[in-house]
């Protein structure tokens, strides 16, 4: 039973300053309601069969035509034996079942399992109702009507509740309320709305309950459903009595009870009863409360209900107890209890146990009372047992469900319902420690103390778990907020400049007369797909780097310099672009890629260039993961450090070595004439002076060399800025040939 | 020595028309179609038989790489080259998988462009340390089902641990002691391997293996 689950520790809560007894009845009027629903949604299809409807049934079936007429006759069929012979109702369902499958009619398999689902639950096999219903959803989801998914999700739910997976119950109503808004038949919203309150009640949130209470009353007002308006009443005052608005919960049982008159239903009566006179104990009114619980008393005994004639007996028992009359209250506990034996009502039995226990301490009846509080820890435990792997059942489908856009949400619901947990066994321990303290047990006691202390300790621990997700999810999203703000300055700073200064240089190209032959458009397209022949007559291409220049006229030279500077700063921009999304790319954040990049970038651009080299780099590499911003800047730097080696040195050969301890270290040496501009970096040497050690390079670009000298040196400030950020150092020492080091943490 | 017949696939109208001029200006290529879609490549291309296509990965349509997958599924012998600014992303590998047979960068210089498809008709392809990683970890993370699937010889291990630590093909022909051209026709054969365990493995899931 799921309403186990919750109330127990409820009760407990409860019993240091209220007498147990009002939760005690409260709880089974409650379970009648839950169950009254279910039965409800299901039958709906078929409410309207009547003995007229029967005969037409039969005939049916007799004929055994196997078409879709004769499954949904079976599962008729069936329904009449439902409540007095369960297993003839399970025959017709199953040849129902079998008949659709052989029809693959799948709506028909749905319809089974819609039926069949009553009996499981009536044989408390949830597991296997839950399967089915799921199945039946699938079913009505693909093929079936709006109201077809509103019952589907609302039997699933049902379940769910069963099964005491609250939260994913509630997820689940809420579904089918969001499908059944629109209908015109606002008897869905009634029934939804209720079980909800029910949902909610079990939850201890007995705010929302009311609400929901509210709404399904409002709405069985408006369609004049006496039923529903009583079920309705039931959740209303329940959660009105836990909100302690003793009032007006009164004024609901007291309209139950009319509506009970009117319907001549005994059901109704009791029940509002029971309710009315558990808060008259509550206000320590025996005298108002005893002549209720005789009439349940009576009512149960006149219909021969034992459910009623043992809440009755409770509640006389309870009236006892708050007249402190012991032998009466022992004497009505004790014929209550035999009555919840027979019909294994544990959950009620545990209670029983309890007063009990209470009521022979009083008598001085040590011995009694230390056997019922033995009885009562025992069922106790395994009530709790359940519920806790109810919870844990409950926590595994919430993170089945849960979608990627929920995560943090999520964490934070499973963090409140931790701490829920855990006030709740705080409360537990309290209680259990007083009782047992009272009858001076102080080994049990100890032992007691040991287990729940652990499983305090455990629920800590996740508590704790929880916490540190939270935390890492946060440290993660801004950790990407980094990324992209250094994203966004790398297009502006690198990217940016290299489109303006295209900008400006076709802009130049735009404005100087241009000889048709060079810079006119290609010839028009080719119709695709064409055949082309090969031309050989035709003129080459003007490939946008061609290094071999064109004989055109002066103007058409300036603008082929022009155009080639184009392509040689869009070259870089492609370079650049490659390398920013390769800082991004999450696929290639570790140190071992970082090496090879440098490597094979390294040994591509002096190969290219026809360097000697030599690289020198180390077998093993840890697994070490880098930011990409380090990752970007660590390769620029090396990068600037080859070009300045390449362009500005002169060099012939070039050493490139790296060694990795705590810190990533990479030398690039080169034998080239030393830098010109070093005197600019502080902490850097001087160039060596004296002649360069090599020849002057081929200077047929030597115009260039005061302008080259001032970004050489921009280049140099870079490196240096790149490795701060990067909480590194670079050192460039100019002495025979150039050497950089630089060091970064890793 | 006969021609190499090139085809082309690409949306972008200047970049397209470059191409065209670079392969038809030079001696030694044919250019014999081009195409602005994979829709149109994809008739095209069996009746031109080109011994080489060219092909963008990202087209308005047909993607280049199920453009792959369907010619190569008619015509087996046609070669693939993607076109692609950003070597090491993951549609470039998509397309290896697919029956792509090397890869080609968009800033690559003409010069160079004509020397790569040469290359890759003589059986060499390109691979860089990134793709060289992801080839390694692919082969390694599917364990082999017996007779499906081609295990990569100790050679082409071997190579590929070498390229995944950023040496050249020249660099790794100097450490084996091989030629270039050899490294290069390894390089080739892994592609092929890839393609045909990722097919395997696809077949497998389809079969729910």
């Amino acid at each position: 039973m799921p309403l186990t689950m919750i109330m127990p520790a409820v009760l407990k809560i409860r019993a240091s300053y209220l007498p147990p007894s009002p939760a005690f009845p409260l709880r089974s009027r409650l379970l009648r309601v839950f169950a009254f629903l279910l039965a409800c949604i299901t039958c709906q299809r078929l409410a309207a069969q009547n003995d007229h409807a029967a005969d037409s049934l039969w005939r049916i079936i007799k004929s055994g035509k196997p078409d879709t007429n004769q499954v949904t006759a079976l599962l008729s069929w069936g329904d009449r034996y439902n409540i007095q012979h369960p297993d003839s109702a399970v025959l017709y369902y199953e040849k129902a079942h079998a008949l659709a499958r052989q029809l693959h009619w799948s709506r028909g398999i749905a319809g089974y399992d819609s039926h069949i689902v009553k009996i499981l639950n009536d044989r408390g096999n949830y597991q296997q109702a839950l399967r089915l219903c799921q199945e039946a959803l699938r079913i009505y989801t693909d093929s079936g009507t709006r109201e077809d998914q509103v019952r589907a999700y609302n039997n699933v739910a049902n379940e769910y509740q069963y099964l005491g997976a609250l939260s994913t119950t509630v997820d689940n109503y809420l579904k089918a309320m969001r499908l059944a808004g629109p209908l015109p038949n606002r008897r869905y919203m009634k029934i939804l709305s209720n079980n909800l309150a029910s949902v909610f009640y079990e939850l201890g949130q007995y705010d929302k309950c009311y609400t929901y209470a509210l709404q399904s009353y409002h709405i069985a007002g408006q369609l004049k459903d006496t039923e529903g308006i009583a079920s309705s009443l039931v959740n209303l005052g329940l959660s009105e009595t836990h909100l302690g608005r003793n009032d007006s919960a009164m004024r609901h049982f007291r309209e139950i009870v009319q509506v009970g008159r009117r319907l001549d239903d005994y059901t109704l009566l009791c029940d509002a009863y029971v309710n009315i006179a558990s808060i008259y104990i509550r206000l320590h009114n025996t005298a108002m409360a005893k002549p209720k619980f005789d009439s349940v008393l009576l009512l149960g005994d006149k219909y021969d209900n034992p459910n009623y004639r043992m809440l009755g007996l409770a509640g006389l028992a309870d009236v006892a107890t708050e007249e402190h009359n012991w032998p009466t209250a022992d004497r009505y506990t004790k014929a209550a209890m035999e009555i919840a034996r027979a019909l294994r009502d544990r959950d009620d039995l545990v209670q029983l146990y309890d007063k009990e226990a209470t009521v022979r301490e009083k008598m001085l009846d040590w011995k009694g009372a230390l056997a019922f509080r033995n009885q009562f820890d025992s069922l106790n435990d395994s009530l709790l047992n359940e519920k806790t792997r109810d919870h844990i059942n409950d926590l595994e489908t919430r993170y089945q469900t849960a979608t990627k856009d929920h995560a943090l949400a999520e964490q934070h619901l499973q963090l409140e319902r931790t701490q829920e947990i855990v006030r709740r066994r705080n409360t537990q321990l309290y209680l259990l420690t007083g009782g047992l303290a009272a009858l001076a047990i102080l080994l049990l006691l100890a032992w007691r103390l040991f287990r729940q202390r652990q499983k305090l300790n455990r629920q800590a621990l996740i508590t704790l778990q929880k916490d540190q997700e939270v935390t890492v999810l946060k440290a993660v999203l801004q950790g990407q907020e980094e990324e992209r703000q250094r994203i966004a300055r790398e297009l502006h700073d690198d990217m940016g400049a290299g489109l303006t200064t295209i900008l400006y240089l076709s802009q130049r190209l735009a404005a100087s007369p241009t000889p048709p032959a060079a810079g006119s458009p290609t010839p028009p397209a080719h119709p695709t797909p064409t055949p082309l022949a090969e031309s050989p007559g035709s003129p080459a291409s003007v490939p946008p780097a061609s290094p071999t220049p064109r004989a055109d006229p002066s103007d058409s030279a300036a603008a082929l310099t022009t155009s080639a500077k184009i392509a040689t700063t869009a070259t870089g921009l492609v370079d650049t672009m490659n390398e920013i999304i390769w800082s991004m790319n999450q696929q290639y954040d570790t140190l071992e890629d970082l090496v090879a990049f440098i490597r094979r970038q390294a040994s591509q651009i002096l190969d290219n260039n026809g360097l000697d080299y030599h690289i020198d780099i180390p077998d093993h590499i840890p697994d070490v993961r880098l930011g990409g911003e380090l990752r970007r800047n660590v390769y620029l730097v090396v990068k600037e450090a080859l070009n300045n080696a390449l362009k500005h040195a002169g060099a012939s050969l070039i050493n490139l070595r790296i060694d990795i301890d705590n810190r990533l270290h990479v030398l690039i040496q080169d034998n080239g004439r030393g830098m010109p501009c070093v005197e600019d970096q502080p902490g850097s040497q001087l160039p060596a002076e004296g002649p360069p050690p090599h020849d002057p390079p081929p200077r047929e670009n030597r115009h260039h060399e005061v302008n080259t000298g001032r970004r050489h040196g921009n280049g140099l400030r870079n490196m240096q800025r790149r490795m701060q950020r990067s909480g590194g150092s670079i050192s460039i020492v100019s002495n025979n040939g150039t050497t950089v080091q630089l060091s970064v943490p890793i | 020595m006969t021609s190499i017949g090139v085809s082309i696939i690409e949306d972008i109208a200047d970049i397209r028309l470059g191409l065209e001029r670079i392969i038809a200006g030079a001696p030694g290529f044919l250019l014999l179609s081009s195409h602005d879609t994979a829709e149109d490549a994809n008739k095209s291309l069996p009746e031109i038989q080109p011994d080489i296509v060219i092909a963008d990965i990202q087209l308005p349509g047909m993607s280049g790489i199920d453009c792959i997958r369907r010619v190569k599924a008619v015509c087996p012998a046609i070669q693939f080259m993607m076109f692609t600014i950003y070597e090491d992303s993951e549609q470039v590998f998509e397309a290896l998988e697919a029956g792509a047979n090397g890869y080609l960068l968009k800033q690559t210089p003409p010069d160079r462009i004509l020397e790569a498809i040469r290359e890759l008709h003589q059986g060499g392809a390109p691979m860089s340390a990134g793709i060289a990683r992801r080839v390694v970890t692919s082969f390694r993370k599917k364990p082999s089902q017996p007779g499906s699937v081609e295990i990569l010889s100790a050679r082409e291990n071997e190579i590929l641990v070498l390229l995944a630590k950023g040496l050249l093909y020249k660099e790794i022909g100097q450490r084996l002691q091989i030629s270039t051209g050899t490294v290069r026709q390894h390089i080739h054969k892994i592609y092929g391997k890839l393609q045909v365990q990722n097919k395997t493995e696809a077949i497998n899931k389809a079969f729910g293996k």
